[in-house]
């Protein structure tokens, strides 16, 4: 959670408190624990929005049959899991599921060994998997660069933690684990730093799936949609990536992605950094 | 390495897809439907005109050529694999945003160029809502196709 959000549930809580000041003025009777309770009750509404936001939201319109409009001619689906869009009578049922390459393209940051194996195969998985599936999708990489020094400043400041600990495991005679552990942190932090002076740039990265499947009715659509996403992650799995559906907010920033990105990584990073 | 050299080709957000779609068979299903209307008629008149067996054998022989030609189309999707880059720019004016972009685009284009050796272009027109928008994804006309097998297949 970064300051921002702190600083927005401190607020929240604020009004829940004054409520709690004000309870005695209720008196000792049944008022007071109905007031109390629904205090309460409050309190963890909004403590909970700021980790299962998405999955309570998502409970909140399948339970009243909310659905949204992101834009002309679509809809965003009761679940919140897909954008529906019909077109002269058939539907087209659009969905997202996270696919973070991240150990492919940063191998020098994954510790274990056999990753370079997984690394080389890559193209040769990748390519066997989109020849086995029989459906339209997109493999979307949204990237911004990073602050060069700010960067840098970060990971010395990590460095010279880890090596503080360093030296207090060796004070300490710690055991081989734990001075092994701190060792291949300290290389993984040199790696970036390695890189960054040999002229690299720091990016931040966000990877997912798009895909669109169609049927004749809302329904058909949408079942078509879960097969996708489920061979789709079947499919992905062989790249040792994890996927995860995307659901709420996120869909709706993804799904506006397609007609303007965010123009500053500020931007970008605000609606992601909710992922958790 | 290519790769995390092209993702990190541009400052800005800069988002890299390669999208596999179904190809737009629209047209050319259209031409075929156009053929066997075409087709029948040409019969229909050979057996007003009380043709020759052998006339009318051959024009019904092309009929179906034309026929097996549509359902072998029909049947099946044909894909094809796009990759490709997006960019956006804020502006006071449309016009200002607009080429902002396109100076964005440019940039990436002179990178991706160096780096793959490809000659990217700038999509114009009614090709970026193939990038965009669903139905262009999966053209109409090739899907109602699939559709309509699919459901004289349950029937049979």
């Amino acid at each position: 959670m970064d300051e921002i959000k702190l600083i927005f549930l401190l607020f929240s809580l604020i009004i829940i408190l004054f409520g709690f000041i004000a309870l005695p003025a209720l008196g000792k009777g049944i008022i007071y624990y109905v007031g109390l309770l629904l205090l309460i009750l409050t309190a963890v509404f909004i403590i909970a929005m700021n980790w299962i936001d998405a999955k309570l939201f998502s409970t909140i319109t399948s339970l009243f049959g909310i659905t949204f409009q992101p834009a002309k001619d679509y809809t965003i689906n009761k679940q919140q899991n897909a954008v529906l869009k019909e077109v002269n009578g058939i539907f087209y049922a659009t969905g997202y599921i996270t696919a973070n390459l991240f150990a492919y393209t940063f191998q020098e940051e994954a510790a274990p060994e056999d990753d370079e194996d997984k690394m080389i195969n890559a193209p040769d998985t990748w390519e066997r998997m989109v020849m086995n599936l029989n459906f339209p999708f997109k493999f979307h990489v949204l990237a911004s660069g990073l602050d060069v020094q700010n960067i840098r400043d970060d990971l010395e400041g990590k460095r010279s933690y880890q090596e503080f600990q360093m030296s207090r495991a060796l004070q300490n005679n710690s055991n081989e684990v734990t001075i092994t552990d701190i060792r291949r942190k300290m290389n993984t932090i040199q790696a970036k730093i390695d890189r960054i002076s040999q002229g690299e740039k720091p990016i931040a990265t966000v990877m997912y799936v798009e895909t669109t499947a169609i049927g004749v009715s809302e329904k058909a659509a949408i079942d078509a949609l879960e097969a996708q996403v489920d061979q789709l992650k079947l499919s992905f799995s062989s790249m040792d990536v994890e996927t995860a559906r995307v659901i709420g907010r996120e869909l709706y920033s993804l799904f506006n992605f397609n007609f303007s990105l965010p123009t500053e990584f500020n931007e970008l990073a605000v609606l992601f950094d909710r992922q958790g | 390495m290519q790769v995390s050299r092209l993702v990190g080709l541009s400052k800005s957000p800069a988002r890299y897809t390669t999208e596999l779609y179904v190809m737009n068979k629209d047209s050319y299903i259209q031409k075929l439907r156009e053929r066997i209307n075409m087709t029948e008629n040409e019969e229909a008149d050979l057996q007003a005109k009380d043709a020759p067996k052998a006339e009318l054998d051959r024009v019904r022989g092309k009929l179906a050529m034309w026929r097996n030609m549509l359902d072998s189309i029909g049947t099946n999707f044909s894909f094809e694999l796009s990759s490709y880059i997006t960019v956006s720019a804020k502006g006071s004016k449309e016009y200002e945003a607009s080429s902002l972009a396109q100076q964005k685009a440019k940039e990436i284009m002179s990178g991706v160029g160096s780096l793959f050796g490809v000659p990217p272009s700038i999509i114009t027109g009614p090709d970026l809502l193939r990038f965009v928008e669903p139905e262009y994804l999966i053209p109409i006309s090739t899907v109602t196709e699939q559709i309509s097998k699919n459901i004289q297949e349950q029937v049979i």
